[in-house]
């Protein structure tokens, strides 16, 4: 048999390896026995007896025959009219072993099964015939959380536990984690220096580092602890806060500028999104503001920007459209279910941990969520569609404008709307009857011409209007249509209509039909008081730009196959605390950095590591790489080159010479090497022509969702290091500055050294950088000397990792 | 650039946790191949965990590389390597009702048209080739000829991340990325995936080598046909100046490393810094071709007059280099002509003229030169395009896209030579006999280079995903 496509084995288990198994892959560690089991069990077993067995051995069989079901554990050990059907430990004796083996009983009736099927399961009948304990079975999956599931289970307010070192909680987080190292006999580590927290904090919070006069003097005890305290709210405050909080939130809704495939269109204004997180974050939006903003922002109250003009709410809508699009598809209709299925697909992870669309073919083989689920989702989808709309309202648009101005203005608008209309006919010429019912025309489908025309009519519109007039793509409610779950996998062949609705499991009320698209009803299913994933969700995610893994550390998938919470009750608390605090992103973050938890230095005690190498229980600070744009925002802060300016359209990126595309005119306009010093969240995110500097440094794709990125350790970033020309202009830059500055060579060396460390060098290492300025015959030092300096700077293990 | 142009090295780590496992499994075989991912991101704190390291295969394998000589557009089927006499017969009427025109780009009529080319048998074998290819006509006996192809996407982009990623959307791994993750590379020096313009890309841009979302080392490296092939490779510094610069990197590494504490990213970290400073030297010392004999470089054609054949020539005997070196899978994007790329909705006979002679020999050479070296057998060359094209007529003399049924060739890496495998129906729409899915090509593939396709697999977003997506099988009748 074909094995399961979904899961997987992914460890790399003892137990496994001892059983002879050739599976192989990564934690050994602190995985217990059982979740190894567990998988295989899913894997290999359960998948076959529910396509071979259940028909007539489980709950829904009708009728059930020779009374034997094989959907739950008590039904095999008590088999059927024969007697037990499975002997744990003794593959030989078991009656349902010798029915696969077709050795008197012949079993499944349509033929024997592979070899390779039947030997797993004499392993597994040979290892105990393990199958967990909610994995009684199910038929349908919303039986599977019968048990229930952690992450379903609603949200519980647990107390601190009381510890030994109380001395040590600053807050109930403290409680929480010295409880379990308390358990382990494990000391926490001890509190980092303050110049250590200083750059943690900065980079953690804005993703910049400190400047070198924001380094305090050693304030002792209690009056130390206050300035930090101080320095957190002033960070906290600051808006490159939201532009770090942003751009951890674009990779999980896989943020782009552009469509994709052969042209690669781009997707104008769709940065309003981008400056709508930022601007959300640093005015610490209520995340359930937030989230009824993003799946329902065309539908709710509106929320004024400062000039009481531009309506905000519907920007955040612009997370639907970010899939790719191919302008002239040959099969429209599997190109706007897989753009359906993308948004289901981020709405799951982003906002539920769940991976609901690993539904949409099946049922999941995991989680509760019903093929069913999948296509009542997929009809409030399919009942939205793109549109690039005004942000203000017509009468604003005009305001304060001369007669010809007005004129202009009409004109344009104008204009727009009738290549609107003429391209939309089009395009619905070439489709069939068919497909004119179901798919909407989107600006995409235009193709590049007529595309490129708008795009131009709307920049003089907005020219016209000093740019008051604000558009940005988002979602609209078109007639609604609920979706049928389709007969063959592919929507080819439609079957039973589905109501569309939230998930069953979360929301298993009847309800009376959605009015419109349904995406208000599902928003507020998301911010409901029961809900146990959202706030669960979210404040995982705060946790893990802290400690470099969130306390699940599999942030898109809190369902069966993610990681099981290191710290559930910290989640929960930290969860309902959320809540409680009329959901405060910015109250979380304070509560995580005034902990003792997170101001733990990164240098854990020797007994801590050998009895929790993987450092689960959390008695040190792990060491954190800077990621893509931590490293590049650094070098261009150090090297005094960073644009501090907030907001706006994006800067094409550098494209090298050594650019390829299908065509030459399809290779974009490059921009400026240094990117015109704006942070590397403005640099325009196109998906054929990816920044080479920060995809070396693991910058994500934005094919998917991504939690959690992946972080590689390889050649071509020390190569990009040392070779790039974007670092070796920066420390040009750098060292120009650092040799027309008075001083002697050693205070600008220790001032360097401060910038690019954010710590005091030792008297050897300033020695160390000296000598990159010695020229022969004691002639004195060069731009270029001083600019090796700065290179090395760059180069050094110290300034990509944060203690 | 397309952009993703810097080195992909699976950099080999100090492997903690792998020794502790090979330790473990002492008694139980080799450590299996690393068919698991740490599902979305590698573990931030631990390295040691990373999936980087080369594993072992699951069986023998046969192949140890892979050169694949992507054909951006998509080659007539019908006129080069599946000739069908029908259609000569039919020229200018209607296909018969029977036969199935599912929708295309352009919906073309159904009107019949031959083929513009002569075929004729070449070889032992007696395979029949097209005119266009007389270089390849002579090495037919090496070629295991895939009739019968198929996967049902119409549109370039789509196809093409279908033909390299087995999904029809962007943003999965592609085969080289999957094949660097499943085995890494055999050369220390040089990136295990290594990507050949020749001035013009594929239709589904960077993502065609993109690693989708597994680790970004995994991508491959686009080397550019230009003077200085890929970003960053030549050092920028005078080397005395390097050399300085490297030794106070080190000297204050070591200083901090107190600091920093003990983290075997650390130590990888420093590795990188080496192995960055050899390739400084490895990589123009592979890509100048000058060593090269007069009779090599005139055998690919790079003394031609025609420029394309002189460039794709060049771009082969690099292919030959690079697989000669251990680097796992080569690409190469068939060169800009005078015409467009092998998409001829029109002027077929001119334009598929133009892209068969800018390829030809040194294709052939290739062959020729990998069975003399005594490469070919575990090299597995791959020739062919996204999709194919329709038997009917687009306008006067063009054809549209056809991806029910078209043709690819393998040669080399225990693919059975001089053969034609399966069929399309007698106008060369449909495949009828012997159909291989994409995905069956692909598993066919994997299991030569040692891969199970159904174990290679990694885990994200919930699920675990491999090339083959859910299906796929094994052609035996395509292998010796």
């Amino acid at each position: 048999m074909n094995p399961l496509p979904c899961p997987g084995l992914r460890w790399a288990a003892i137990v496994l390896l001892a059983w002879g198994w050739t599976v192989c892959g990564g934690a050994a560690d602190d995985i217990p026995a059982d979740a190894v089991r567990r998988e295989f069990f899913e894997k290999r077993i359960r998948p076959v007896l529910a396509r071979h067995c259940y028909k007539c051995h489980s709950a829904a069989a009708q009728p059930l025959k020779a009374g034997l079901r094989l959907d739950r554990r008590s039904g095999w050990q008590r088999g059927g009219k024969r007697g037990s059907a499975v002997h744990p430990g003794d593959p030989n004796r078991s009656l349902l072993l010798q029915a696969l083996r077709q050795n008197g009983l012949q079993m499944p009736p349509a033929g024997r099964l592979p070899r390779k099927v039947i030997q797993d399961f004499e392993t597994w009948i040979a290892h105990g015939a393990y199958a967990p304990a909610e994995a009684a079975g199910r038929t349908a999956p919303a039986e599977a959380s019968a048990d229930g599931h952690w992450s379903l289970q609603p949200l519980k307010r647990p107390n601190p536990p009381h510890v030994v070192r109380s001395a040590w909680v600053r807050n109930p987080i403290d409680a929480f984690v010295l409880a379990r190292l308390e358990a382990a006999g494990i000391e926490p580590a001890r509190r980092a220096e303050p110049e250590i927290l200083i750059r943690r904090a900065h980079l953690r919070l804005w993703g910049l580092p400190p400047a070198p006069d924001s380094l305090p003097d050693r304030l002792p005890g209690h009056a130390g602890q206050l300035a930090f305290e101080r320095l957190v709210d002033r960070l906290l405050a600051s808006p490159h806060y939201g532009e770090r909080q942003a751009r951890q939130w674009m990779d999980v809704v896989r943020y782009s500028e552009t469509a994709g495939h052969v042209q690669d269109l781009p997707r104008p204004n769709a940065w309003r999104y981008r400056d709508w997180l930022i601007d959300a974050f640093n005015q610490d939006l209520p995340y359930d503001r937030f989230i009824l903003e993003h799946v329902a922002g065309d539908l709710i109250t509106p929320r004024f920007d400062a000039s009481g003009r531009r309506n905000l709410s519907p920007v955040a809508t612009g997370w639907m459209w970010f899939s790719e699009m191919h302008f002239r598809p040959v099969d429209p209709a599997q190109q706007r279910a897989d753009q359906v299925d993308a948004q289901i697909d981020v709405f799951g992870k982003a906002f539920q941990g769940l991976t609901i669309a690993c539904a949409r073919c099946h049922e999941h083989k995991f989680d509760p969520i019903t093929q069913a689920d999948y296509f009542a989702l997929a009809g409030v989808f399919r009942s939205t569609i793109e549109e690039n709309r005004y942000l203000v309202s017509s009468a604003d648009l005009t305001r304060g404008s001369t007669r010809a101005q007005r004129n202009a203005i009409a004109g344009k608008q104008q204009a727009i709307a009738q290549l609107i209309r003429e391209q939309t006919a089009v395009v619905r010429r070439r489709q069939s009857h068919k497909t004119r019912e179901l798919l909407p025309v989107t600006e995409i489908n235009f193709g590049p011409g007529p595309h490129a025309r708008l795009v131009d009519l709307r920049t003089e519109l907005a020219r016209l209007s000093a740019d008051s007039v604000w558009w940005a793509p988002v979602a609209r409610d078109w007639s609604p249509r609920d979706a049928r779950l389709p007969a063959d996998g592919h929507g080819n062949q439609p079957g039973r209509r589905v109501p569309r609705a939230f998930l069953s499991r979360l929301a298993p009320e009847r309800i009376p039909p959605l009015v419109g698209s349904g995406r208000l009803y599902l928003a507020r299913q998301l911010v409901s008081q029961r809900n146990p994933l959202t706030a669960r969700v979210m404040v995982n995610r705060l946790w893990q730009r802290h400690f470099g893994r969130g306390l699940v550390a599999t942030p898109n998938n809190l369902g069966r196959l993610g990681e099981r919470p290191s710290h559930p009750d910290l989640l929960d608390w930290l969860a309902s605390e959320l809540i409680r605090r009329d959901w405060s992103l910015k109250q979380i973050e304070r509560l995580i950095l005034q902990s003792s938890t997170w101001a733990q230095s990164s240098r854990g005690g020797s007994l801590a590591r050998i009895r929790d190498p993987e450092n689960q229980r959390l008695h040190h600070m792990p060491l954190l790489r800077l990621d893509a744009e931590q490293l590049r925002d650094s070098i261009l802060t150090v090297s005094g080159s960073l644009k501090p300016q907030l907001y706006g359209r994006g800067v094409a990126p550098f494209v090298s010479a050594n650019a390829t595309a299908n065509k030459p005119g399809n290779i974009p306009q490059s921009g400026p090497l240094d990117g015109a010093g704006r942070r590397t969240l403005y640099l325009t995110v196109r998906r054929n022509f990816v920044t080479p500097f920060v995809n070396v440094f693991d910058f994500p794709d934005q094919g998917e969702s991504v939690g959690r990125r992946n972080e590689t350790t390889v050649a071509p970033q020390a190569l990009s290091l040392l070779n790039g020309a974007f670092v070796r202009q920066q420390a040009r830059l750098w060292g120009n500055r650092m040799a027309a500055r008075p001083g002697s060579q050693r205070t600008r060396l220790t001032l360097m050294f401060r910038t690019a460390l954010a710590r005091r060098p030792t008297g050897l290492e300033v020695d160390d950088l000296a000598r990159l300025l010695d020229e022969p015959n004691g002639a004195s030092a060069t731009p270029a000397d001083w600019a090796d300096v700065a290179h090395v700077l760059f180069n050094l293990s110290e300034f990509l990792y944060v203690r | 650039m397309y952009a993703k142009s810097h080195f992909a090295l699976s950099d080999r780590l100090p492997c903690s946790r792998r020794q502790m496992l090979a330790g473990l499994s002492g008694g139980f075989g080799v450590l299996p191949l690393a068919v698991a991912g740490t599902g979305t991101s590698s573990i931030a704190d631990s390295a040691s965990r990373s999936p980087l390291a080369p594993g072992e295969p699951h069986h023998r394998p046969v192949a140890r590389s892979i050169i694949y000589l992507y054909m951006e557009g998509g080659p007539s089927q019908i006129d080069t390597f599946d000739p069908k006499p029908k259609l000569a017969e039919l020229h200018g009427r209607d296909l018969p009702h029977a036969t199935r025109t599912p929708n295309t780009v352009f919906n073309i009529g159904r009107k019949v048209m031959r083929s513009p080319f002569r075929f004729a048998r070449h070889g032992e074998s007696g395979i029949a080739v097209s005119e266009i290819f007389p270089h390849v006509a002579r090495v037919v006996d090496q070629l295991c000829v895939v009739r019968s192809l198929h996967h049902g996407i119409s549109n370039h982009s789509s196809a093409c991340y279908m033909s390299h990623t087995g999904h029809m959307r962007a943003g999965k791994p592609c085969m080289g990325a999957w094949l660097t993750y499943g085995l890494g590379c055999e050369t220390q020096d040089l990136p295990g995936f290594v990507v050949l313009d020749c001035g013009q890309g594929p239709s589904g841009g960077a993502p065609t080598w993109g690693s989708g979302f597994l680790p970004a080392s995994f991508q491959g490296t686009l080397f550019t046909h230009r003077r200085q092939p890929v970003d960053n490779v030549r050092a920028a510094d005078p080397s005395d100046r390097q050399q300085r610069k490297l030794e106070t990197i080190e000297r204050l590494n070591r200083r901090a490393a107190s600091l920093l504490g003990t983290d075997s990213r650390l130590d990888a970290r420093m590795a990188t810094y080496e192995r960055a400073f050899r390739m400084q030297t490895s990589v123009p010392e592979l890509t100048s071709l000058s060593g090269e004999s007069a009779q090599v470089q005139t055998l690919y054609g790079m003394r031609s007059r025609n420029p394309q054949t002189a460039l794709f020539g060049s771009r082969c005997l690099l292919a030959r280099r690079l697989v000669e070196r251990g680097v796992r899978f080569v690409e190469l994007f068939s060169p800009r002509v005078k015409a467009d790329r092998w998409d001829q909705h029109g002027n077929l006979p001119a334009g598929h003229r133009l892209n068969a002679a800018a390829v030809d020999q040194p294709i052939a050479a290739l062959i020729r030169d990998l069975k003399a070296r005594g490469l070919l057998d575990q090299t597995i060359v791959l020739w062919g395009g996204e999709f194919g094209r329709t038997p009917n007529a687009q306008g006067k003399n063009g054809r549209d896209h056809n991806p029910y049924g078209y043709t690819v060739w393998v040669a080399g890496g225990g693919f059975r030579p001089g053969i034609c495998y399966g069929a399309t129906d007698e106008f060369g729409y449909h495949a009828v006999e012997d159909r291989v899915h994409l995905h069956d090509l692909h598993a066919t593939i994997l299991h030569q280079l040692g891969i199970d396709h159904q174990r290679l697999t990694y885990r994200f977003g919930g699920r675990d995903f491999r090339l083959t997506d859910v299906s796929g099988e094994v052609v035996s009748g395509l292998l010796a």
